[in-house]
């Protein structure tokens, strides 16, 4: 007898997915506080603390990315092949974490980063978060449409990146 | 062959990989280098300047030198400012006030605060150059979101004037408020002068270029009296503690904000030279108090370890999910 062969449909839990988006829309608000625009058009206040929870996010998002990389790449790599607009997603996201985790590093009192190098990883940090708003935005739209938000179950057998 | 092919590539990448880590390591180096863009210690490598207090005479030979070394570069606006959108923060224009050496103004990066003390012998005088400090860990340069100020390998904290947008996170950072804003200069008259930034940050940038050069600031090598010295931090500090010891003294700058490379000594309490200050108005904003500042980014620094722990907390829930599963389907 055969055994219907029912492929998933979700790699990730509604749990994973609500710390995620809570993780990222904390990262992205106490981001806005180091934002200069944010701060003269009044749509946030300056507050030390915000650093703080900015730190948090981070350590969040860095957790649940590990997990996720990891589950998709041993679990799900065949069923699962990320949609463009997650492609683009996860190098930014990719990006900020590397540029954020060198800021972090060069607010250590006895680490510095110095000259052009400072400022290339500013901007990349600066540049990477200005980048994923649209598109965090665009990912709102399509999830409220019913649409797939980062990764896509795999029509073929070889997991080819969807369209 | 192809897998010969990418045999030597690898075998280049390798190279190239360990060539760049070299490289690295010879410039993250205990001598301070122009070169070097990452520094893993300040220990022997930060310059410092020490000023006793009881030396100073308040002659301005340091303000003197400091304007005739900086002032000709300064930019003037062009009149009319534009007017920012929304107006809540006021137009900032000091090129019509350049002759004022009595505070901090964009055109002034040191001046001599002085304040009168009862003593003995009736009424005593202190003079004291003030400038930005320059932090060991300064959060001016950690909060400025455009990388504009920075920190040279020798400690020297500075404003690129060609990205700075002079919306000022670098001003409301600083424990003494030392930092101060000119409109109508700089790159963001190029862009959207109305509605995107304020015009330049300026402040002391510790001569940084000289100090490259292995030379002291111009204030330090202007001073006629001997109170201003400069040297390797590690070494000013072991000569301002001794200093101290032998005056039976105070410091001021070694542990404010985390530490400074600026160290004042006194045989006056600088609490009382402080009081006195405030007393006698000496204190507003670019007048700097005395006020001993925390480290302020020591918060944050206390999170990195959680930061740095959260991927491998990441590994283990993944292991475990992992695990699970394969339970499940051998279960199944």
């Amino acid at each position: 007898m055969m055994r219907s062969q029912k492929k998933p449909t979700q790699l990730f839990s509604g749990i994973f997915c609500f710390f995620w988006t809570t993780a990222l829309l904390t990262a992205v608000f106490s981001g806005l506080s180091h934002l200069p625009f944010a701060v003269r058009y009044g749509l946030v206040q300056t507050d030390a603390r915000t650093t703080i929870w900015h730190y948090y996010a981070a350590a969040v998002l860095l957790m649940l990315g590990t997990y996720a990389v990891i589950i998709w790449w041993c679990g799900g790599r065949r069923e699962f092949s990320f949609t463009r607009c997650g492609a683009i997603r996860t190098v930014l996201l990719v990006l900020l974490s590397l540029s954020g985790l060198g800021l972090m590093l060069h607010n250590l009192p006895d680490v510095a980063l110095f000259g052009n190098a400072y400022t290339a990883i500013k901007f990349c940090h600066l540049y990477s978060a200005l980048l994923l708003v649209p598109i965090l935005l665009m990912q709102g739209v399509l999830w409220l449409a019913g649409r797939p938000s980062s990764l896509k179950a795999c029509t073929t057998e070889k997991g080819r990146p969807s369209v | 062959m192809p897998s010969d092919h990418f045999l030597q590539r690898r075998k280049l990448l390798k190279g190239l990989t360990s060539a760049g880590a070299a490289a690295s390591l010879a410039l993250a180096g205990p001598r301070p280098s122009q070169g070097m863009s990452l520094r893993l210690s300040s220990d022997g490598v930060d310059c410092c300047t020490v000023i006793d207090v009881d030396k100073c005479t308040g002659c301005g030979a340091c303000v003197a030198a400091c304007r005739a070394r900086n002032l000709p570069h300064l930019p003037v606006p062009k009149q009319p400012i534009p007017q920012p959108v929304p107006s809540w923060v006021p137009i900032s224009d000091w090129s019509t006030r350049q002759h004022i050496n009595n505070r901090l103004t964009p055109y002034n990066w040191i001046y001599i605060q002085s304040c009168t003390l009862p003593s003995a012998n009736g009424v005593h005088r202190v003079f004291m150059p003030r400038r930005c400090l320059h932090c060991l860990n300064p959060q001016c340069v950690s909060l400025c979101p455009s990388g504009a100020a920075r920190q040279s390998p020798q400690g020297a904290a500075y404003i690129d004037e060609n990205i700075c947008f002079g919306d000022g996170p670098c001003q409301r950072a600083c424990p003494w408020l030392i930092p101060q804003r000119q409109s109508g200069v700089g790159p963001y008259l190029n862009f959207a002068p109305r509605y995107k930034g304020y015009g330049l940050i300026f402040k002391c940038d510790f001569c940084h270029e000289l100090l490259a050069q292995g030379q002291p600031p111009a204030c330090v090598a202007a001073c006629p009296a001997g109170a201003q010295s400069f040297g390797i931090r590690d070494a000013m500090v072991a000569h301002a503690q001794e200093m101290a010891e032998q005056k039976k003294g105070e410091l001021f700058g070694l542990r404010e904000n985390g530490g400074t490379n600026t160290i004042y000594v006194s045989t006056i309490p600088f609490r009382d030279i402080e009081a006195a200050m405030l007393q006698q108005e000496q204190v507003s904003f670019g007048r700097p108090s005395l006020r001993p500042a925390g480290a302020s980014m020591e918060k944050e620094n206390s999170l990195v370890d959680i930061v740095l722990a959260a991927p491998l907390a990441g590994a283990a829930l993944a292991s475990l999910r992992l695990l699970r599963d394969r339970a499940k389907g051998r279960k199944s």
